[in-house]
């Protein structure tokens, strides 16, 4: 079912062994661990690739995550800031990622900026539970989402360079 | 669980150091392949990519390995192919080729491939051992087996003869390669085979059949002609028609003609055209230039035949006999030839005139000819003497009455009986109430312009050939040509057939002409000699006085008779002794024409009517008459009398009259149609017979314009003056109107009696005054009322005609009505009357004073 690329992907990432999720108390800090291991070996493989494109970091107890993505198109790139919390049920199911910025200028999202990865995320997700981590919702369900939609947006012109937007903002002043 | 959470806390700090740790700086592929393509397109650097995009090659690197694809190619390769080896767009690949094409001496581009020397040594090394195999090979067939162009190869072939290629090209063709060996097996072949030939062979043919190389043939084949190794020649040059001619063929041909020629004498252009010689006559003309030959449609003839034929026909001209050529002429020749080759033999010879052709090749001398027509001469005189002693009318012309005239000196100039007659007819024209007036002038007239034409007619005949005038004249043919033909077979019995009736036909009109002249020669031989005139008037008289005694008295005789067969005997009067006084004096008076007969009773109404046709335009006119009323007929073709007789007789009526009256039937029926009573339609037999009598009666009823307006419808469809009763009443109808219904109910009433005569009566009021008391039923004058019975006849009497025709002396035209006693006297009197030539007056005049004197006396007597 999945590609060639998403199974490289896949086979960079380690898997999670720790089936528990946030109110599983003892369990947690164990997959946490596990969480943050599987991020820091897909980042440096990231950036071993050339390939860094996001910044993330939680808040105390793991449940929260924050950060910035970016997406380079034309030489030129793009930041959008991403949140999302790890729900409950987890790792059953997945975390909603949202980048709020970008909240109503497309149509592969719900409210609040949460994208859109029930049609091909979601499976692969439920079938790979409790294995897939993080690491993977970033690799096979953001990095896929923006290098689709972002493109687009640009195309339409609804997402604008930050920089071209200050200079179009400064240069009529 | 602390220990856990310090733990994540120091993998939180690893996982931002992580992030935040400095990324290693890579170029990806695609920077790299945008960096070559901004330098490309600076053009600092000269590369070219691969068609899958992986690999970048310099254009150095495309020769190279062109070249090493060449060599691994065995020195040929397609450019298409280089360019899927290489994998470089096919424009490098071609550009690349072309400079190694340009710059290598070795190597060439040919059709889009390239192709180096070594490729070529090797093509030309496999060339070589086909042909050493086969002895020939042709670039066309090298071009397909190496799928190249005909123009490179050859090029490139014929560099290589004679070192890698061990052959020769045909120079005339340069498409072909051959060995020696196999031009000397073809030169023996062709040496062979041409020097086999013996007819005239096209060279297509010899080719299809023994598998020749065309090229190579025609020049080998000039080369042998040439050098006098084969005996012959080539007509038609180099093309399919050509033909080898052998010279031995030609030989034999010649020979041949020559024989053919020196045998026969002649030579038949078919003949040469079978032999193969396409145009006979110039082949002989070309052939036997000094000799001199004859040409023919459709063949030649020495002059060796001419000569003969020549030699021949002087020979029967000279002997005066004929030759028949036939024999000595080829049958070859069709018919128009052998006219062609005689009439040119006539010529040579100069004997034209002095001899003819007859059926196509028999040359008879006009020798020959006369003496044929002596052989007739007996017969002729014979038959002459026989024809002149029968009938002589029929044989005198127009032109021997001419001469006959001249030569008695008959005192009737054409110019002056022209005149006469016009005077007549302006009289008779002018004065058309007079009885019989109408009926003569027309005759005259017609007569008079037939006459003219016919003179006409005879001097333009004269001028030329009389041919028209002889066959006009059927009269005087002397024999038919089977007749002549027959004599001649007798005499002749050794010529053909066809030939005598030839000669037959030939000599008919020559006959013929020369029968006319001793016809005439007879005529004037036998005329009544001038001397002797005048006792045969005295015999005229005494045959004539003699005649009518008889007449009277066999008339008088024959009313002691029954009525029927009074009839009968009148009409045998009329058909006997009448007749005889008639011939008597026509017969004299052709005497002076020379036409006389030397028995008067031997001429019958035909004769008489030609005799009295060619009389002087006087005296033909009342003896025409005379001759109509003894006929009966008025037509200028008379019927013999019996049957109208006969059809009269049926109805009872006597016969004599009966023609007087018939005339007046179809004159006088439309006529009667148109008048006041309505008559039963007109019925053969006793219904005609009954007609003419009513029909007269209705004429004469009507006012006179009408009775004149019939007399000329029934004259002019009568054509005879024996329409006499019709317009009879001219002069008379004005002067007795109460006498004319009643003359001519008379004239209806007696019907077919002999004695009255309508105008006779009118006009002699004595006369009629005592008719209508003899006639009581003639009185009834009704025209609707039935034909009166015959009886009424016996109330004539006789004497009172004859008184009629002597008070009347000058009325010619009376006669035609007269009954049948006083016909002659009345032509006598006419006669008289008419003709101004004095002697001729006299004697008819004494004739008249005997019939005068006689007519009393014996009647007398016998009352």
């Amino acid at each position: 079912m999945a590609d060639e690329a998403t199974r490289r992907a896949v086979s960079q990432i380690p898997m999670l062994r720790t089936d528990a999720g946030p109110r599983d108390g003892a369990l947690w800090p164990q997959r946490l661990k596990e969480e943050y291991q599987a991020l820091i070996r897909s980042v440096e493989n990231n950036k071993a690739a050339d390939n860094d494109w996001f910044r993330l970091q939680s808040n105390a107890d793991g449940t929260r995550w924050t950060g910035t993505c970016w997406f380079v198109h034309e030489l030129l790139r793009y930041e959008f800031g991403l949140e999302f919390d790890v729900p409950v049920t987890y790792p059953d199911t997945a975390p909603e990622v949202a980048i709020p910025e970008l909240d109503g200028k497309t149509a592969k999202m719900y409210r609040g900026g949460r994208i859109c990865l029930t049609e091909h995320f979601a499976p692969l997700w439920a079938r790979n539970a409790p294995k897939f981590g993080l690491a993977h919702l970033m690799a096979l369900g953001l990095a896929p989402w923006l290098a689709v939609e972002i493109p687009d947006l640009i195309s339409k012109g609804l997402v604008v360079h930050k920089e071209r937007s200050r200079e179009e903002a400064a240069s009529p002043e | 669980m602390a220990a856990d959470w310090e733990e994540i806390r120091r993998l939180a700090a690893d996982f931002q150091r992580a992030q935040f740790s400095e990324t290693v700086q890579r170029l990806s592929e695609r920077n790299c392949i945008e960096i070559i393509a901004k330098l490309v397109q600076e053009k600092r650097l000269d590369v070219v990519h691969t068609l899958d995009g992986k690999e970048y090659i310099t254009p150095a690197q495309i020769s190279r390995e062109i070249r090493d694809e060449l060599y691994v190619h065995g020195g040929r390769i397609n450019i298409v192919d280089l360019q899927q080896i290489l994998n470089v767009d096919w424009v490098h690949v071609e550009n690349r080729a072309s400079d190694i094409a340009k710059t290598d001496r070795g190597v060439q581009l040919v059709l889009g491939q390239l192709i180096d020397n070594s490729y070529l040594d090797r093509l030309a090394e496999e060339v070589n051992d086909k042909l050493q195999e086969a002895g020939m090979i042709s670039i066309a067939e090298l071009c397909k087996a190496y799928d190249l162009p005909g123009d490179f190869l050859s090029e490139e072939l014929s560099k290589r003869l004679g070192t890698l290629v061990q052959g020769q090209m045909d120079q005339y063709n340069r498409g072909v390669i051959f060995t020696p060996a196999f031009v000397a097996r073809h030169r023996a072949r062709i040496r062979g085979l041409f020097t086999a030939v013996t007819r005239p062979t096209p060279v297509s043919s010899l080719i299809g059949t023994f598998g020749f190389q065309e090229h190579l043939l025609y020049s080998v084949l000039e080369d042998m002609v040439n050098a006098g190794r084969l005996k012959g020649s080539v007509v038609g040059g180099r093309q399919d028609k050509a033909v080898y001619v052998p010279e031995i063929y030609a030989r034999t041909q010649n020979s041949w003609v020559d024989a053919f020629l020196q045998q026969n004498g002649y030579l038949e252009l078919d003949a040469l055209s079978r032999l193969g010689i396409p145009d006979p006559s110039s082949y002989i003309r070309k052939r036997f230039r000094s000799s001199r030959l004859l040409f023919l449609r459709a063949a030649c003839v020495g002059p060796v035949l001419v000569e003969q034929v020549e030699a021949s026909v002087e020979e029967a001209v000279s002997s005066g006999t004929w030759t028949d050529l036939q024999p000595l002429l080829p049958s070859c020749l069709s018919s128009e030839d052998m006219g062609m080759l005689i009439s040119q033999a006539l010529r040579n010879a100069g004997v034209q005139e002095s001899c003819c052709l007859l059926g196509a090749t028999v040359v008879v001398s006009h020798k020959f000819i006369n003496s044929c027509l002596a052989l007739f001469q007996d017969a002729m005189q014979q038959k002459a003497q026989k024809e002149v002693k029968s009938s002589p009318v029929f044989l005198i012309t127009e032109d021997d009455l001419k001469q006959a005239s001249v030569l008695t000196e008959s005192s009737a100039p054409s110019k002056k009986e022209k005149r006469e007659a016009e005077r007549r007819k302006k009289a008779s024209e002018g004065g058309g109430g007079r009885s019989g007036g109408g009926g003569n002038a027309r005759e005259i007239r017609t007569r008079k312009t037939k006459k003219k034409g016919r003179r006409e007619e005879d001097s333009d005949e004269d001028s030329g050939p009389s041919q028209q005038a002889r066959s006009k004249q059927p009269d005087a043919v002397f024999m038919a040509p089977d007749e002549i033909q027959a004599v001649l077979e007798q005499r002749l019995s050794d010529c053909p057939e066809d030939v005598l009736s030839e000669l037959a036909e030939h000599l008919v009109r020559p006959l013929n002409r020369s029968y006319q002249d001793v016809l005439r020669s007879v005529l004037l031989s036998s005329s009544v000699p001038a001397a002797g005139r005048k006792q045969s008037v005295k015999e005229l008289q005494e045959d004539v006085s003699t005649l009518y005694n008889n007449v009277r008295l066999f008339e008088k005789g024959a009313r002691l008779f029954s009525e029927d067969t009074q009839v009968h005997i009148a009409r045998h009067l009329l058909k006997t002794v009448c007749s005889d006084v008639a011939n008597v004096l026509v017969n004299f008076l052709a005497a002076d024409l020379l036409m006389s007969v030397e028995d008067p009773s031997s001429i019958t109404s035909e004769v008489r009517l030609k005799i009295v046709s060619k009389l002087p335009e006087e005296t033909r006119g009342p003896l025409m008459k005379l001759h109509n009323c003894l006929n009966g007929k008025a037509g200028p073709v008379p019927a013999p009398p019996g049957p109208v007789c006969s059809a009269a007789g049926g109805g009872g009526p006597g016969s004599g009259p009966a023609p007087v009256q018939r005339p007046a039937v179809p004159g006088r029926l439309p006529l009667h149609a148109a008048g006041p009573g309505t008559l039963r339609p007109p019925r053969p037999g006793l219904a005609d017979r009954t007609h003419p009598g009513r029909a007269a009666a209705a004429a004469d009823v009507l006012p006179e314009p009408g009775g004149e307006a019939a007399g000329e419808p029934g004259s002019e469809q009568e054509g005879g003056p024996g329409s006499g009763p019709g317009p009879g009443p001219g002069p008379g109808g004005a002067g007795g109107g109460a006498q004319r219904p009643l003359a001519a109910g008379r004239s209806d009433a007696s019907g077919q009696s002999p004695g009255p005569v309508p105008e006779e009566d009118v006009r002699e009021r004595g006369l009629t005054q005592a008719v209508p008391a003899g006639v009581p039923q003639g009185l009834t004058g009704d025209p609707h009322s039935a034909p009166p019975p015959l009886s009424t006849c016996e109330t004539c009497p006789v004497s009172r005609p004859s008184v009629t025709a002597f008070n009347k002396d000058n009325e010619v035209s009376s006669v035609s009505s007269v009954s049948v006693c006083s016909r002659p006297e009345a032509v006598i009197r006419g006669l008289a009357a008419d003709i101004p030539n004095p002697w001729f007056q006299s004697p008819l005049r004494a004739v008249q004073l005997v019939l005068r004197s006689s007519q009393v006396g014996p009647r007398t007597q016998e009352l």
